[in-house]
């Protein structure tokens, strides 16, 4: 029992939880804009699974970390914008169009990675070089230095996009004209704000940033694709915003929260702390309904989240 | 409003529950049969629309029509994928095949009917969760031959199987011990870590034996485990293994499909060696790889076809190293870093197991380390 409190299993426990956070907290964060602005965006797993499988190919023929990146992001943009000329222009239901193109992108990745690499049972890998960047100095400190500045640059990224994220929502006027969008989109309308516009780009910004969160997955964390890879991530995300409060800093540490828990479910399990399995892999998920069951009283969404807005319906 | 918000919040909420339900459970991925390989669908159509009018026993070529039914995704690098490539096999030799993959297990049934309706002679289902389904469907399709890939429901016994039936109870953990007998022979820190997918009697036998074979050769050894609960989800495989190398482990064994690519990425990182599991996975880590404990998924399904063909198909099949469809893999690499002494010690278990001398014990019992 000791081995768990011991200094070197924290450290090591606390930076495998911001490892496991990341592919969550990018697209949380782009799930933050999409849903200030009035978008449900359920389809959060297909935009990754699209980043995923795009980086991947680029990356495994290329080998340019930042352009295969560049272009996982893009193909999570592309993923957003199909869903926002359904919901945004035509007005269908985000949940159904949602749902509908989760499964389209599940079942378009793996059938194109079966076209192009065939079936087998070493699935090839990208070599694309990208370890851990420690951050000069502060690297050095004892135990912060190995859980928070020993990481992937994406990881750096990711706090550098929360921070944007923090101001652009709650310090500029775009973030403003973004958020009246989903809270009253008539008001906003009538002064001035062009909220289908506004719906537009924040799914752009979220497809980005799910499409990033993708592409961590396969092509900086495993440097491989294999079907369904997002393993889900892209729901767990949904949650973590709504836990989150739809705020950014408080979506940060949630992820960081729920990334802790699943790396300390395994950690138990592998020093053989004798409790059946299951429940320890339910341990992040029922922490999450938990959380939310205490917080979710107080918790305000967006109050046209999910509506559509026609200009001319009264 | 109000109303509308309390419904999508409960809609997040059931998803979220159905997520937690499916990381401690099955791998339930729904829409996932849309994945379905179109070149099989159209073979699939085609062939129907020659055989509608003849007897579901006797194809009018004279070659049987065989399904497949996968549990999880056929490109898994694993269980699945080595199934896929024997079905593959049986339809260079002329039989008109179809598949499909990731099928929930609560959709097991509909799909074996569907194929025994549309007239295939052979269905096979690949997994032990088959075993209920089939002896529900099994009776209603007297003239179709059902073979599961796995052991029987539990109660069943060999005599009540319906006579269009066949089980197979493949004895994968003779392999993993004599892997655990490699895996012993190698451990410098004496200690080796393991990573599972499900909860489930073959992944738990596997285990067991395999604690058994490195207590074998290395009595020292410690074993630990993780069940990651999931066959697909490699970024969990790898937090997994990097969790054990972090113990110390400087062996992994992982036996979980695409769970493990994550692991044997980990163990890329780490330069920490790796048993491998589902096929030859040696191409993956080519330093690193050991040895793979395998089951000739490939050459079991063809053998079904040739059973049929012979008419001695039925019953349960109970296959081991002995009858050479459980194995594991040429060390490659290591060939000259494995001590002569521990390759002869799996040489040994291998002859004593083909001529009986050497029971390797059935366990589902966990014989890792667990803190009391």
């Amino acid at each position: 029992m000791s081995t768990i409190f011991s200094a070197a299993f924290l450290t090591t426990l606390l930076a495998a939880g911001v490892r496991m956070a990341i592919p969550i907290l990018l697209p949380a964060v782009g799930e933050i804009f999409a849903e200030r602005s009035g978008v449900l965006n359920i389809n959060l797993e297909g935009q990754m699974l699209a980043g995923a499988f795009t980086s991947f190919v680029v990356g495994y023929y290329t080998h340019s970390l930042l352009l295969a990146l560049l272009v996982g992001a893009l193909s999570g943009v592309l993923m957003a914008l199909i869903m926002a000329l359904c919901c945004v222009r035509w007005g269908c239901n985000h949940c159904v169009i949602g749902i509908t193109l989760n499964m389209f992108s599940l079942g378009c990745t793996s059938f194109w990675y079966r076209v192009i690499y065939g079936v087998t049972t070493s699935p090839p890998k990208a070599d694309v070089s990208s370890g851990t960047l420690a951050i000069p100095g502060l690297s050095k400190i004892p135990f912060i230095g190995d859980i928070l500045f020993n990481q992937n640059f994406l990881f750096y990224l990711s706090v550098v996009i929360v921070i944007a994220a923090y101001f652009v929502l709650n310090r500029t006027q775009f973030g403003l004209q973004v958020r009246s969008a989903g809270e009253y989109p008539r008001a906003a309308e009538t002064m001035g704000v062009h909220v289908n516009r506004m719906r537009y780009i924040s799914m752009v910004i979220c497809g980005f940033l799910a499409g990033m969160g993708g592409s961590f997955l396969s092509l900086i964390s495993l440097n491989r694709f294999v079907d369904n890879i997002t393993a889900s991530r892209g729901f767990i995300a949904l949650a973590i915003v709504i836990f989150g409060k739809w705020a950014p800093w408080q979506v940060f540490f949630a992820s960081l929260l729920f990334g802790t828990i699943d790396a300390l479910q395994l950690r138990l399990q592998a020093i053989g702390v004798d409790v059946p399995y299951q429940l320890l892999t339910a341990l992040p998920y029922f922490l999450t309904i938990l959380v939310m069951v205490f917080t979710a009283k107080r918790s305000h969404s967006p109050a046209a989240l999910g509506q559509n807005y026609e200009r001319e319906q009264i | 409003m109000k109303k509308n918000l309390s419904r999508i919040f409960a809609l997040i909420l059931a998803l979220v529950m159905v997520l937690a339900l499916a990381a401690c459970g099955n791998n339930s991925t729904s829409g996932n049969e849309s994945n379905s390989n179109n070149e099989s669908s159209s073979n699939e159509s085609n062939s129907n629309n020659e055989s509608s009018n003849t007897d579901n026993n006797a194809p009018a070529d004279g070659k049987l029509r065989i399904a497949l039914v996968l549990p999880g995704s056929m490109n898994d690098g694993g269980w699945n994928a080595a199934a896929y490539n024997g079905l593959m096999e049986l339809k260079s030799q002329g039989y008109t095949c179809a598949f499909t993959e990731s099928v929930a297990i609560a959709d097991i049934e509909q799909a074996l009917r569907n194929y025994a309706s549309e007239g295939y002679n052979l269905i096979i289902g690949h997994g032990f969760e088959f075993g209920e389904p089939t002896m529900r469907v099994a009776p209603e399709f007297p003239d179709t031959y059902f073979f599961v890939s796995g052991k029987m429901p539990d109660g069943v016994t060999e005599s009540d199987l319906p006579k269009n039936t066949g089980f197979m109870d493949m004895k994968e953990y003779e392999a993993a011990y004599l892997a655990g007998i490699v895996a012993g022979g190698m451990t410098e820190s004496n200690k080796i870590g393991c990573i599972a997918g499900l909860e489930i009697p073959s992944q738990l036998s596997d285990m067991a034996a395999f604690v058994q074979g490195v207590q074998a050769s290395n009595p020292d050894a410690k074993c630990y485990g993780v069940v990651t609960g999931t066959y697909e989800d490699p970024a969990k495989g790898k937090e997994s293994a990097l969790a054990l190398i972090d113990m110390d482990c400087d062996i992994i064994y992982q036996s979980a499909d695409s769970t493990g690519v994550g692991a044997i990425e980990a163990c890329l990182e780490k330069n920490v060696k790796i048993i491998g599991y589902g096929g030859d996975q040696y191409e993956m880590a080519p330093d690193l790889i050991m040895t793979c404990f395998v089951t000739d998924n490939k050459n079991v399904i063809i053998k079904q076809a040739e059973l049929i063909e012979n008419g001695t198909f039925g019953g349960l099949w109970e296959p081991g190293v002995a009858e050479g469809v459980c194995f594991i893999t040429p060390y490659h690499n290591f060939e000259d870093k494995i001590p002569q002494e521990i390759k002869d010690m799996v040489d040994d278990a291998t002859a004593k197991i083909k001529n009986g001398e050497l029971v390797v014990e059935y366990t589902l019992e966990r014989l890792d380390e667990k803190i009391s």
